[in-house]
């Protein structure tokens, strides 16, 4: 089992994270702070690794013997995580710098998690997205921690700790009874294997005997896996061993196993009812590392998300789709009707977050291809809106945190216009209101829930996003219509700056040319 | 079948009783003379049951933390040692690559003072 030179090509974004991930623990090790050597590096590794994700959207292809799928979607995501990553690093500069806590690891450890990320996205195997979901989660917990000597900050980390473990061995669980109902990891196995496990049916000849490995390989493996040349290894594995008799109950195992994962990866999306750590651990986070979490770790988590329900189980479930179906509608209802309540910005956003997790929940219930490419476009939107809030709470953000109330907000809009017009433009965008790249990737999501037939759904999205825009919009009240001193601590930091102009353009720009 | 578990049964059994009876016999034969320091479980060693609220210096955490990292550099070097001829050039580059990331991991730690009892 060797590897070529394909695969580190094909790998490209991956290896430039990578390595910039080593040559900033290098720096540092080599000149101990000097954090701003590191953060151009970071910034300029994460700049070439989206450009090479750019460059191979064109390409489709596996690598590391059916590890790895690399194509357009690995690559689509892989872009998502270079840009949050690159305005995450931008935003983080004056923030650290304002808390006296500018250190190189907070870089390093963003770039790890964004390994861990494109690793889950590319992912063609269970295997590896539990290594991907690792690495991510192990960076961010300790970057929910960085503010070593704050209580909020550590109370987040050991509690998102905790969980996540928790939660991983949920998923972990899964993966086990997966493996042993289907005999394999691999995702083009599996597939061929699902709609027999599904209906509780024998498995079918081919796959049963398929000591012969090339039955299971023209059973249906989509036809780049066949070019690129699956190993043998992996093929063989495809034999599950299992007798016609216990079909049955390799069926329930796999459902099982199924739910299992599910549960795993509702927790790190935070969709209800796994989403009780988001707003502790959001509050207490350093706010650029909160952006981080709640917009690269869940495009993450749905990237990994929508290659298991697309290209693990394929469109033949009606009990997973169900499943889904219902925990995006009580994500949407929780998420936004708590939200309401919330006086404490960054809670409020976290409580907006489940219920964005909702909407793009109900476009992987859909099943479809315009679920997919629903799901794919609200990711990229999400993430420009909902870092650039993050952003602005990040400049309005005091020593003592008194400033995160909604109603320290009030006045900004006579102090700073600017800013309160692009947090009113990303509110806008948050609640859904048309032009803006919020109002698309709802559109295409409940689009494709209603072309499922699943209508009901659609419209519980549709009546939460209303009460979604009462508590958005009034955010933008506050800001405008009240009297108040609200004020921006310090210097706002060129970066900082150059990241909401590029959330602000991109939230335009993916709304009005979608 | 069962039968050929007979000799390990005797041999359970005997060894047993052999424990048994050197114990007991101890406990009959053997004179008494007990003091406090006797009587406690290790002579000369540290008391096995206290408060289990005992604050730890963080340093020991630190030298645990390396240690996992680096043992489990020893377990993935080992099965390679043994499968060397196996893997050839790919495995070698493989390995060489590993051990490279935790050289990266060595060297932070080295300079960040990590290894320093003090």
């Amino acid at each position: 089992m060797g590897f070529q030179i394909s695969d580190i090509a094909n790998n490209a974004p991956l290896f430039t994270l990578v390595a910039t991930g080593l040559v900033v623990i290098l720096l540092e090790s080599a000149k101990s702070g000097k954090p701003n050597v590191s953060f151009i590096v970071s910034l300029a590794g994460f700049i070439l690794s989206g450009l090479l994700a750019v460059g191979g959207l064109k390409t489709e292809d596996v690598s590391f013997g059916g590890m790895l799928m690399n194509g357009s979607y690995s690559n689509f995501f892989a872009i998502v995580f270079c840009l949050t990553g690159s305005l995450t690093i931008l935003i983080s500069k004056s923030y650290l710098e304002r808390f006296g806590q500018f250190r190189s690891e907070f870089y390093i450890l963003v770039l790890f998690a964004a390994m861990g990320m494109v690793l889950m996205a590319s992912a063609n195997d269970l295997i590896i997205i539990f290594l991907g979901i690792e690495l991510m989660s192990v960076s961010l917990y300790v970057l929910a921690g960085f503010f070593r000597t704050q209580d909020r900050s550590n109370e987040s980390a050991l509690k998102y700790f905790l969980l996540g473990a928790f939660a991983t061995g949920f998923l972990l669980y899964g993966i086990a009874l997966v493996y042993g109902s289907a005999g394999s990891t691999n995702f083009s196995v599996i597939h061929n294997q699902a709609p027999a496990l599904m209906k509780n049916q024998p498995l079918p000849d081919s796959v049963v005997q398929a000591g012969l490995p090339d039955s299971v390989v023209q059973a249906g493996l989509p036809d780049s896996v066949v070019q690129a040349g699956l190993p043998d290894s992996v093929v063989q594995a495809g034999d599950s061993g299992l007798p016609a008799g216990q079909a049955g109950l390799a069926g329930t195992i796999f459902l099982l196993g199924l739910g299992l994962v599910i549960v795993g990866l509702a927790f790190k999306v935070a969709a209800a009812p796994f989403h009780m750590w988001a707003p502790d651990v959001y509050d207490g986070a350093p706010t650029p590392a909160t952006g981080f979490m709640a917009t690269a770790a869940k495009a993450a988590a749905f990237g990994a998300f929508v290659s298991i329900a697309f290209k693990m189980i394929g469109s033949t479930s009606g009990t997973i789709s169900n499943l889904l179906a219902v925990i995006a509608a009580a994500s949407m209802i929780l998420g936004n009707v708590i939200a309401i309540s919330q006086s404490n910005i960054k809670r409020m956003l976290a409580y907006s977050s489940i219920a964005h997790a909702g909407y793009m929940l109900s476009g992987i219930a859909a099943a479809n291809v315009e679920g997919q490419a629903g799901v794919m476009y609200y990711v990229a939107a999400y993430a420009c809106m909902t870092l650039g809030a993050f952003a602005i709470v990040s400049i309005l953000e005091r020593d003592d945190a008194a400033n995160l109330s909604i109603d320290g907000y009030a006045g900004l809009s006579a102090k700073h216009p600017v800013i309160a017009a692009a947090l009113a433009l990303f509110m806008f965008s948050l609640a859904g209101i048309p032009p803006l790249a919020g109002f698309f990737g709802k559109y295409y999501v409940f689009l494709a829930a209603v072309k499922a037939d699943m209508t009901w759904l659609a419209i519980v999205g549709v009546l939460t996003s209303l009460i979604s825009a009462y508590y958005y919009l009034r955010v933008v009240v506050v800001m405008y219509f009240k009297e108040g001193e609200a004020a921006v601590e310090g210097r706002i930091g060129m970066s900082t700056v150059v990241a909401i102009a590029v959330c602000a353009y991109l939230v335009v720009q993916l709304g009005v040319y979608p | 079948m069962i039968e050929s578990y007979i000799p390990i049964f005797i041999m359970i059994v005997g060894a047993m009783g052999f424990a048994v009876v050197m114990g007991k016999m101890n406990e009959f034969v053997g004179p008494k003379r007990p003091s406090e320091e006797k009587l406690s479980t290790y002579e000369s060693g540290m008391e096995p049951v206290r408060s289990a609220r005992e604050r730890f210096s963080v340093k020991f955490y630190m030298v645990a933390m390396l240690f996992i990292v680096f043992d489990i550099e020893v377990v993935f070097l080992y099965p390679w040692a043994v499968s060397y001829k196996l893997l050839g050039t790919p495995g070698f580059i493989t390995m060489f690559v590993f051990i490279a990331v935790l050289l990266v991991g060595y060297f932070y730690v080295w300079r960040k003072g990590a290894l320093e009892w003090d």
